[in-house]
């Protein structure tokens, strides 16, 4: 070479450099809202990536990805992963791991299977269908695992073995426990009333809020929010700190309104099953008009508890002194005891909610699949950390958030039941989930680097 | 030396040095890909045939889905190849169309769920027979249409003799649950050891015949009958004293089924 | 030339020591980092504390703030003897600690720093804003720059950091802290300020020990001077008595000043 004309080279140059100056003038006021709107970035870039994989899939499946019934069905696939990866971010966050949480749940779920099927009916001689007997299961269950998943915490923080070692003895034994116990077989039919959480019907009980307890949820949640970001304005005020401009405000707070009411909209627009509507409309003596009968659904019990379970798991992580205490911890575990913060505690009680968590995703799942098996829950723990992870939790401990794991569970979901929907079988949904896995990390840690 | 492998290659080199040493091995109810085993288990091409044949009698034409069993798992290929000794013709001439077919990981009854639920949204509900391979897949899948309102309209199969699954059948919602009984797999087993112990050539075993595996082997096996029970002979698992009337009838409505009365 | 000694036992002292560790010892494994160490500390004075790498200094400091209770040795707080058995202990006797590490949670906030520990809540949520608005308050004292309050502390330079980690420790009104070389990572400015500050906390009443390894700067702000060498304690001199030579003799050579002779100290500036 060597032969360039130097009117070349800059001819080349200095295009490429006004392509890239142009570009970043361009986006230029992109960031600058990004910046005022005080959103994560991250987060806004998972809703990206959430909307590109919906609306692929909508093309791809001749638009039944984006049906009301598919995306109900999406919800609540999705719910008993998203609930338990809220409490696994905060066991990653303080720089731990729980391996366990699919041995718990399929252990949890037998034994409140056992429970409303077995002992309360027959051993006590209570009989079925009691009244009481979903809500004694449920609270039974909720202890339980708070009790095992708290021993696992114990015997981490306060006996210094590794978490690593401690949940994949979990796994283990757990598991192990179902098999001795249950011995292959499968309890069922669970308690009419249990099976609602699971968002199944049963006759014509359908497990979800229905019309009109759907919509005042939504505005409920809109009203929450509303009042949340007025006050916390108001103390920032207060204190005469700067505040985000009102437009921002505004606009963040409408944004997430309409997202609560498109949810409730979208579990309103799906109605109940033809076979279902038509039988309740005998039961309730409604006369079926020519159109057919519409009765909405509403928002399934799955996806309540879950936002629950979300709210709680966020209000602990944020507003909370023990939620305050786990970041540190995974920021620089030294610096947080020395601060006097009781560091073997909060582990402990991070684990003792994980178990709680895989409790309540262990009721969601028996009472969806209306029995307990032997492999319930079997590799669930492998779903829940990538939703974490993909939700942008790190293993370095001391990042994460409990909206990003939602988001990383409904990313996973979208993308397997969109898959079977295309009919692909399951390892090759493996590969893409995995690919998935490590392109979402990669990715994140490469626009790191730029940012910093 | 009788062994329930869970892998049946992995298991490979400890059995060749067991069988070196001459102790007779038998495979027992998973296959072990060593030539000089003896494979004592149900027929489990017979049971997919079995399977297919309750439901293709309950219905003969429309949409079918086959809920598979682990990939990795050589079962779920036997069995969907007895069904398809079954429904090969019909799905051949237009008959049948199978709409949807998915391997289960871990033959996880939630997973069989949500893969159904997908397989009805895909096609209106328009489903008219579900061939899944065990029962606790069948339960995930009976789930998924009880949501629908479908739930005792659609034929499903399934296997296993599991309890919740014979309750089922009682109760309308499950065709035909395949009954391998357990004791009668222990008893051969226990009786072809007794003959092992005094001649260690599988071969010569009463009752047994050649067996092709997948990995190209051929060993000696004795393959026992199954028995699909449906509605009609739940009587069969009563006798048997498989399950007890409590359980069988739960919630069954009086006059429905006769042997729960 | 006056060694201290603890106050004689009977005779009515003229003011009691904030703090008094006596007869010190701590031991990792078979390194014994701290061997029978007798120091004080009255209100409103400032102890430098010197000596080489590895002399002990930072691990003797850890057991007054509870980071590594003693293996041996009393602890008195106002003449009272203690036990302080973890940073909790120390924090709730006035005893606060700027740590050589900072000890900060990278990846909070400086008022989650600030606060670590014991948070304001209101209706037993965390008051965030009433933190922020509090340690807006400390910081400005110490480098009225600093507007990264919603930043982690990760992204901020070594002297923000700094800062962080002394407005931790003034702003709960401590009787005693430990600033364990509190402006190794500042610029000239900002170590001024400090400077400044030390004096004023000890018009206040505030009894300071000081780890560092600037002499000019532990003359300039101390009264007394405690130099410790491999573990042990050379000597508590009082800073008017000494030359900087003197302090550095005991510093290198592990001997207290009687016993260093011309051609020793001479030989430190060879
Ligand atoms: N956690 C520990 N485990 C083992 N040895 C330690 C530990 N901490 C300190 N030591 C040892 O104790 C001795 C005293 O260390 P220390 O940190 O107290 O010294 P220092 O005087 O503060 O030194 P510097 O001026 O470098 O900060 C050293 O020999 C050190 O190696
Ligand atoms: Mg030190």
């Amino acid at each position: 070479m060597g032969a360039t004309v130097p009117g070349e080279a800059s001819a080349e140059g200095a295009p490429a450099r006004s392509f890239l100056t142009t570009i970043s003038s361009a986006l230029a006021p992109v960031t600058g809202v990004v910046r005022s709107l005080e959103i994560d970035t991250r987060m806004l870039g998972m809703i990206g990536a959430l909307i590109v994989i919906w609306v692929s899939f909508n093309i791809v499946s001749g638009g039944t990805f984006l049906t009301a019934r598919n995306l109900w069905n999406l919800s609540v696939q999705s719910a008993s992963i998203a609930i338990m990866a809220t409490g696994m971010v905060l066991v990653i966050v303080s720089r731990n791991i729980d391996l366990s949480v699919g041995s718990m749940l399929g252990f949890l779920g037998y034994t409140m299977a056992m429970f409303q099927a077995v002992w309360i009916p027959q051993s006590l001689g209570l009989g079925f269908e009691q009244p009481f007997t979903w809500v004694l299961t449920l609270v039974i269950g909720i202890a339980l695992g708070a009790a095992i998943g708290g021993l696992q915490g114990f015997i981490v923080a306060y006996g210094g073995v590794p978490s690593f070692i401690v949940t994949l003895g979990g796994l283990l034994v757990w598991r192990g426990l179902i098999f001795r116990y249950a011995q292959g077989q499968t309890i069922a039919p669970l308690d009419t009333t249990f099976q609602m959480l699971g968002g199944g019907t049963v006759g014509t009980r359908v497990g979800a809020l229905g019309e009109w307890p759907s919509w005042t949820l939504g505005v409920v949640m809109c009203v929450a929010i509303v009042y949340v970001m007025i006050s916390s304005r108001r103390r920032r005020r207060r204190y005469a700190f700067p505040v985000r401009a009102i437009w921002a405000e505004l606009l963040v707070g409408a944004v997430t309104c309409g997202a609560v009411l498109g949810i409730v909209l979208v579990a309103n627009s799906y109605p109940l099953p033809v076979n279902v509507a038509i039988q309740y409309a005998e039961e309730h003596g409604i006369a079926i008009p020519p159109g057919g009968l519409f009765i909405p659904t509403g928002v399934a019990f799955p996806v309540v508890i879950m936002l629950i379970v979300t709210l709680v798991v966020t209000f602990l992580a944020t507003r909370r002194r023990f939620g305050r205490y786990v970041y540190a911890i995974g920021g620089n575990p030294d610096a947080a005891a020395l601060a006097g913060i009781n560091v073997r505690r909060t582990i402990m009680l991070t684990f003792a909610l994980m178990g709680s968590l895989a409790a309540v995703s262990a009721a969601v799942q028996t009472a969806r699949l209306n029995a307990a098996v032997t492999n319930l829950g079997v590799q669930n723990e492998l779903d829940v950390i990538s939703a974490a992870v993909i939700g942008g939790t790190s293993f370095s401990g001391g990042i994460g958030t409990v909206p990003g794991a939602i988001l990383g569970a409904v990313v996973m979901q979208s993308l397997r039941s969109g898959m079977v929907l295309l009919l692909v079988d399951s390892p090759t949904q493996d590969i893409v989930v995995g690919i998935v896995l490590v392109a979402a990390v990669g990715l994140d840690a490469v626009v790191r680097r730029r940012v910093n | 030396m009788i062994i329930l492998a869970q892998d049946g290659t992995a298991i490979k080199p400890a059995v060749a040095k067991a069988i070196q040493n001459g102790v007779p091995v038998i495979a027992y109810d998973r296959l072990i890909e060593d030539p000089k085993a003896l494979y004592i288990t149900f027929d489990n091409v017979l049971v997919g045939k079995l399977e297919a044949q309750a439901v293709f009698k309950a219905k003969g034409t429309g949409n079918f889905a086959i809920i598979k069993g682990n990939k990795a798992d050589a079962n779920a290929d036997f069995l969907r190849s007895g069904m398809d000794q079954v429904i090969g013709d019909a799905v051949k001439s237009g008959a049948i169309k199978i709409v949807g077919e998915t391997y289960t990981d871990n033959w996880d009854p939630a997973k069989a769920q949500t893969n159904m639920e997908q397989i009805l949204t895909a096609n209106q509900n328009k489903v008219d027979a579900v061939l899944s391979e065990n029962d606790g897949m069948a339960g995930g899948v009976i789930a998924a249409l009880t949501a629908q309102g479908l739930a005792g309209k659609v034929p499903v199969s399934g296997q296993d003799g599991d309890k919740a699954a014979l309750n089922r059948v009682a109760l309308g919602t499950q065709t035909v649950d395949v009954w391998k009984d357990a004791r009668l797999l222990g008893k051969t087993a226990g009786e072809a050891a007794m003959q092992l112990c005094n001649n260690s050539d599988p071969s010569k075993v009463k009752g047994t015949a050649a067996f092709k595996t997948p990995g190209g082997n051929s060993l000696s096996s004795i393959l026992l009958t199954p028995n699909p029970i449906t509605k009609d002979n739940l009587k069969d698992v009563l006798d048997a004293g498989w399950i007890t009337k409590a359980d069988l009838c739960q919630g069954v409505a009086a006059g429905k089924v006769s042997v729960c009365g | 030339m006056l060694i201290q000694k603890p106050a004689m036992p009977g005779v009515a002292p003229q003011r009691v020591p904030i703090v008094e560790l006596r007869n010190i010892h701590v031991a990792f494994g078979g390194v014994r980092a701290v061997a029978g160490v007798t120091l004080d500390l009255y209100p409103g004075e400032v102890v430098g504390v010197v000596g080489g790498n590895g002399a002990g200094k930072t691990t003797l400091m850890r057991t007054l703030s509870g980071a590594r209770p003693p293996d041996s040795g009393q602890i008195f707080v106002n003449g009272q003897p203690v036990t302080i058995g973890n940073p909790r202990d120390a924090k709730a006797l006035g005893i606060e600690t700027i740590y050589q590490t900072l000890a900060l949670a990278d990846n909070l906030d400086a008022p989650a720093n600030v606060f670590l520990g014991r948070e304001v809540t209101s209706a037993a949520t965390l008051n965030d804003a009433a933190m922020e608005s509090a340690t807006r308050k400390v910081i400005g004292r110490l480098n009225p720059n600093f507007k990264n309050f919603k930043t982690p502390v990760l992204r901020l330079s070594g002297g923000q950091r700094q800062a962080v980690a002394i407005a931790r420790a003034i702003h709960f009104n401590a009787r005693a802290l430990i600033m364990d070389e509190p402006t190794a990572a500042l610029g000239p400015a900002e170590t001024a300020q400090v400077h400044a500050l030390i004096r004023q906390l000890k018009s206040e009443g505030i009894g300071i020990f000081l780890v560092s390894h600037d002499i000019h700067d532990v003359f300039d702000l101390s009264e007394r001077i405690s130099v410790m060498y491999h573990g042990k304690l050379v000597g508590t001199v009082n800073k008017n008595d000494v030359t900087t030579d003197e302090v550095l003799g005991m510093i290198i050579l592990g001997k207290p000043p009687t016993k260093l002779t011309q051609q020793e100290l001479a030989e430190l500036h060879g």
